[in-house]
């Protein structure tokens, strides 16, 4: 989620550099773009920026360099985001720092401040998001608060541009802050003596390093290259200091500091009674029309989703299917009528934060989140997967060989059956021209056609096209889905349901952002998988990932087949994979060693995305996505190609035989399929079904097959470009070691599931 | 005062014996003390009129029966400190618990009961015989001290002290500003516990909820 790299830069050119530095999920990516009118990843997803990103200050003729740094809530570091912030405001030099505070949280803002002056670094405040600390009642003596700090306080609204200008001049006036904070007799002659064993040339003050070694930050030890003797000395003075106390000296000290920035903040934070209302008509439509609206959707939804399951059991379009659908809905509309207007309609309270609160509420919030997954699925599987890859597969890339047919322009009249046509467009695919053209200088059953344009394995016919004609319309839809998750604050909240589910499997709720992130790529979500707090955690979440999720792209088919094969079916597929999903993640959480962490996260408000960052985000995200993944699938298919061509698939398929056709009870075409899978999860769907349906001739294809092939291709290896980010991410023997346990594991889990079957004669 | 230890133990016994059986036999007290031992005792309990003893049935006077309580009250409390907050176990946990009968005043007691939260059993399930201050506790609704996750939603409460044993979620903890003294409200404890705080909402596991012990202020 990082997509500008980091570029070396001469640094003797440099006049200073600008370090963002501030919590989490304050607004330093947003100031950043700003800045340097680079494009960073913005979201209300603590923990977002995961990688430094540095850019140019515009208009500074390159002279001036700005660092955005993970968000972080101390300056000692517990985790690896935390580590990188400090290390940047520890190494860099001439640097000024500009400090982003979340205003209605300007006290743990002013924990890093104060840290910050122990340092002793130049500092120009920005207290961000002032609209929403106004919404709350809450006021802050801003110019009282200056003068006791000293350091230039800017109030700013970063995503209206509000105060951004303030700001930038105030770079030219940095000061360190007027800080300085007494930890008792014992620590202060720990720092004194601690200070004289610190190498000279350190680039921030001693005290600070000093207070930071006490606090048994063991990173720091390692940044700062301190010999074992002296280290010995160091940890010495600490024990001994902390044998006058009873707690960790790292939470004495932490205590002081906020006992000291509390006592700062009296006089100068104040709160009105109440917050402000919002506009009648915007709160009397939201109880009394959209939510009755969108609440009977859900209701409605989630009876329907239930039929679904039991489809073979009961006619789904009867009238009496459809009184169980309207009752629902109606029962729905009840039970959260009932909960909005008794606890919420006379509360005042913003529609924003009720909606955050409901999304959630233990009992409510499961519906919606139903609902939710549901409407993620039709707008990427089917809308996205389904439609959207079909036209521009066939209509705009096309065969090389046989016209495609061109396609209508056209529109439905709503609530009829009307189509408009209004052109029809002449246009045979890219392919095809491509291939016309390639004709005129051989023929189609020349090597290179057949390298580049072949139906098999060609570069350009099937790597190209496939990686751009199914990619981009399912990724695309994907991140807008997810961006809309992300900047609305949903998908923290996520994290807060599933995080008991989540402790199962070693993790916890916060792995919320990789597995999510999985649905629509795990290539992808293998690298966020970084911002888990421990090495175990990370390991579980990657061979999760390569396992039992199973990407959009795949998805999309699979509930396609699946779907129109039978509810039940479905269902059945689902819960294996689920409980493969629980039972790896269990064992794993239990055999790998390491220490899992605990499940700690602020919750974002809930706020309405803007549209225009979700689409700038999607833009952004895609195109790193594609030029990715395109050179991985045209590498892909030349593997591939290779294979055909020296026909080492038919070795493949005839040593996968017994496995396959025996313990499996699928036809041998289908190991195609799984060697293909490898390179295209999705593709591997389509060549087994398109391999069951030959085999089943003019029956109908067994659905027990299908699922055990399904189950099997589901589970079994990540796509290329997932295996070549895992080695990335977690180095190559952890890489192959997780290769080894899932090939024979989705292998044996298909067979189980067949026999499963068999017995229970389903 | 070896002797003075000695007729607490025996006090202390013959309270468990009239809990399980409903009567005391001095046959029971010989057993596990010794013959010698236990008529020696019994004849100087008998005579500092803490006992009376009728055809081998021992009987508690008002006054013995009031000191046995009190001994017995000091070991229960002194089991639940050490079990709960302590989280000693098999011979240490034993051992301390008999140790700390002795030498602890009804002041001290009070306070760790009042710590408790004024606890009706012992980590055996008997019952913890009331002191004063659980009395007072049931009137005045004093307030008391219990972990954060045993605290129902909707309450607002003080943080007292932090004991976790890890490093890392103590100081993440302390962080994002969760420290003694701050006045927070469970907001839900279901999926998962949310706090608020200021304008802060946090979400937390129970295994760090456990560790934060608060105060009540306001249900």
């Amino acid at each position: 989620m990082h997509e500008v790299k980091s570029k070396e830069i001469d640094p003797k050119v440099l006049d200073y550099r600008i370090a963002l530095v501030g919590n989490p999920n304050v607004g330093k990516s947003v100031l950043f773009g700003l800045f340097t009118g680079k494009y960073v990843t913005v979201s209300n997803y603590p923990g977002t920026t995961v990688e430094v990103t540095r850019g140019m200050y515009s208009g500074s003729n390159d002279t001036i360099e700005v660092v955005d740094t993970p968000g972080s809530n101390s300056l000692i570091s517990h985790s690896e985001d935390e580590r990188v912030a400090r290390d940047i405001l520890l190494r860099d030099e001439e640097k000024r720092v500009i400090q982003i505070i979340d205003s209605k949280n300007i006290h743990r803002g002013l924990l890093i401040t104060t840290q910050l002056a122990e340092m002793g670094l130049p500092v120009s405040i920005g207290l961000n998001m002032w609209d929403e600390t106004l919404d709350r009642g809450m006021s802050i003596d801003s110019d009282k608060l200056q003068k006791i700090l000293g350091v230039t306080l800017t109030k700013t609204i970063a995503t209206q541009k509000y105060g951004i200008g303030a700001l930038r001049n105030s770079i030219n006036s940095v000061k360190i802050p007027k800080i300085s904070i007494d930890y008792g007799r014992v620590i202060e002659e720990g720092i004194k003596e601690i200070e004289t064993l610190l190498p000279e040339n350190t680039t921030v003050r001693k005290r600070a390093l000093a207070v930071m070694l006490l606090s048994y930050d063991e990173d720091l030890e390692e940044t700062l290259e301190i010999d074992e003797q002296t280290l010995g000395q160091i940890h010495s003075i600490r024990d001994g200091v902390q044998k006058e106390y009873g707690h960790p000296l790292s939470y004495v000290i932490a205590k002081k500091r906020s006992d000291y920035v509390g006592k700062l903040l009296k006089g100068i934070v104040s709160y009105r009674e109440h917050e402000e209302k919002a506009g009648a008509v915007l709160r009397n439509s939201f109880f009394l029309f959209f939510m009755p609206l969108f609440t009977f959707f859900v209701g409605y939804k989630v009876i329907d989703l239930l039929m679904f399951m039991f489809a073979g059991h009961m006619d789904t379009s009867g009238q009496v299917a459809w009184i169980l659908r309207l009752a629902g809905g109606c029962v729905s509309v009840g039970i959260y009528s009932y909960y909005l207007f008794s606890r919420e309609y006379g509360s005042g309270r913003k529609v924003t934060n009720i909606l955050g609160t409901l999304t959630m509420h233990p009992v409510l919030a499961w519906p919606m989140l139903l609902v939710v997954l549901w409407c993620i699925y039709k707008i990427v599987g089917q809308f996205g997967a389904g439609d959207c890859v079909d036209f521009v597969e066939s209509k705009i890339f096309g065969s090389s060989i046989e016209k495609s047919g061109g396609f209508d322009f056209k529109a439905f009249i709503p609530f009829t059956n009307i189509e408009y046509v209004f052109t029809h467009v002449n246009f045979q695919g890219i392919n095809y021209y491509i291939g016309l053209f390639c004709q005129k200088f051989m023929s189609t059953d020349n090597f290179f056609f057949e390298l580049f344009m072949g139906e098999e394995a060609g570069l350009i016919q099937v790597g190209v096209t496939y990686s751009i004609a199914i990619i981009l319309p399912i990724v695309g839809f994907f991140f807008i889905s997810f961006g809309l998750m992300e900047d609305s604050g949903y998908l923290p909240r996520l994290a807060v349901m599933l995080n008991r589910f989540f402790k199962i499997i070693g993790l916890n709720g916060k792995a919320v952002l990789p597995m999510v992130l999985g649905l629509g790529c795990d290539t992808m979500a293998t690298m966020t998988t970084r911002i888990l707090d421990t090495k175990k955690e990370r390991v579980i979440s990657t061979l999760l990932l390569a396992l039992a999720v199973p990407c959009s792209a795949q998805l999309g088919v699979i509930a396609g087949i699946l779907g129109s094969v039978s509810g039940t079916h479905l269902a059945i597929y689902f819960f294996v994979i689920f409980s493969q999903m629980l039972l790896v993640g269990y064992l794993s959480s239990k055999i790998i060693k390491g220490s899992s962490s605990d499940f700690l996260m602020e919750m974002p408000p809930f706020r309405r995305p803007k549209i225009g960052n979700i689409l700038m985000k999607t833009y952004y995200r895609t195109k790193w996505f594609l030029r990715e993944a395109v050179p991985l699938f045209v590498l892909g298919t030349f593997i591939l190609f290779i294979i055909t061509k020296l026909g080492i698939l038919t070795y493949i398929q005839r040593a996968a035989e017994p496995v396959v056709k025996h313990f499996l009870g699928l036809p041998v075409e289908t190991t195609q399929g799984f060697i293909l899978g490898f390179l295209r999860r999705d593709y591997a769907v389509v060549s087994i079904f398109k391999a069951l349906e030959k085999d089943a001739g003019s029956l109908e294809i067994d659905p027990n097959q299908l699922i055990v092939s399904l189950v099997v291709v589901t589970l079994f290896v990540p796509c290329l470009a997932n295996f070549f980010v895992m080695i990335k991410e977690r180095g190559s023997k952890t890489a192959f070691l997780m290769l080894a346990f899932i090939l024979p594991f989705s292998f044996l889990v298909g067979g189980i599931v067949r026999y499963a079957l068999q017995l229970l004669s389903i | 005062m070896a002797d003075e230890t000695q007729i607490e133990e025996m006090l202390e016994y013959i309270w468990i014996l009239e809990e399980n059986d409903g009567k005391a036999v001095s046959s029971c007290i010989g057993d596990k003390f010794g013959e010698d031992i236990a008529n020696t005792y019994i004849t100087e309990m008998v005579e500092k009129q803490l006992i009376n003893l009728s055809d081998r049935e021992i009987a508690f006077t008002k006054a013995g029966k009031k000191r046995a309580e009190m001994i017995i009250r000091r070991h229960r409390i002194a089991e639940r400190l050490l079990n709960d907050v302590l989280e000693m176990r098999g011979e240490e946990f034993e051992r301390g618990a008999c140790q700390f009968e002795h030498f602890v005043n009804e002041e001290i007691v009070a306070s760790i009961c009042t710590l408790l939260g004024h606890p009706e059993v012992c980590p055996h399930g008997n019952k913890i015989p009331q002191g004063e201050c659980c009395l007072s506790a049931k009137k005045n609704l004093e307030p008391v001290i219990s972990p954060l996750s045993l605290i129902k939603a909707g309450k607002k409460v003080k943080v007292v002290y932090i004991s976790t044993k890890s490093h890392a979620s103590l100081d993440r903890l302390t962080g994002i500003g969760v420290i003694p003294g701050l006045e927070l409200t469970i907001h839900q404890k279901f999926p998962s516990m949310i706090l608020q705080y200021g304008e802060t909402q946090l979400a937390l596991d129970n295994d760090i909820a456990k560790n934060v012990y608060v105060r009540i202020i306001q249900s």
